[in-house]
């Protein structure tokens, strides 16, 4: 043990894996279809609909949960994710429209991102309040949220 | 002085947290806290210098240098 940490929470999203690897693919394809493939930890958190809903919201995605995972319609091509794969996922997309399809897929990124680093600071605040542990955020400006547990 | 842990939250959802005025075995409480306001699993942990000090009769830490060298 020690006193110094690193800590991955559980379902971390790595979506911009996903996004990265599917836009490498792309280039490579010379048929009418484009397929993108990769593979990753998927973000477990993502089927939560609370989450899905903040985070896709605006976004040209409609989703739907499945039997399997997810799956993603986006206005260029279906999105199947799937944990049952161990985080690979494939999608299909018309050439003409993959580029779109992928910057909306690294849309999707930044916002879990962002999302999913503020849920984990309000778990942090909340399960402290609980537990009548003194936690306070300290500013910061650079990406970055800053807890501070007072321990007695 | 007053004791903490100091935890950092990144984009990535990766976590770093670091005991603040903690000597010896009393950083060792990180952990335990950590699991009871998160869940998410330790993926690297390290000693930081203040886990090899002691405190001495006046109260102030002083480095362990036997422990250290064990």
């Amino acid at each position: 043990m020690s006193s110094g940490l690193e800590l991955i929470p559980l379902g971390i999203a790595l979506v911009g894996m996903l996004s990265q690897s599917a836009r490498a693919r792309y280039n490579d394809l010379e048929n009418n279809q484009v397929s993108a493939e990769a593979s990753a930890t998927l973000p477990t958190r993502m089927v939560d609909p609370h989450i899905l809903d903040d985070t896709l919201g605006g976004l040209p995605f409609t989703v739907e949960k499945t039997p399997t995972g997810l799956s993603i319609a986006l206005s260029t091509g279906v999105l199947h994710l799937d944990p049952s794969t161990g985080g690979n996922f494939h999608a299909t997309f018309n050439r003409e429209t993959a580029e779109e399809a992928l910057d909306a897929l690294q849309q999707m990124e930044s916002r879990y991102s962002q999302l999913f680093q503020r849920s984990l600071a309000e778990q942090f605040l909340s399960n402290a309040q609980t537990a009548g542990m003194p936690i306070q955020q300290v500013d910061s400006n650079d990406g970055v949220i800053r807890l501070r547990v007072t321990v007695s | 002085m007053k004791k903490f842990i100091d935890i950092e939250i990144h984009p990535d959802g990766r976590i770093h947290a670091e005991t603040v005025n903690m000597i010896g075995e009393e950083c060792l409480i990180a952990p335990e806290i950590l699991a009871a306001l998160v869940k998410a699993e330790i993926v690297d942990s390290r000693y930081l210098p203040n886990y090899y000090q002691t405190e001495n009769t006046n109260g102030l830490a002083q480095e362990n240098v036997q422990r250290q060298e064990s």
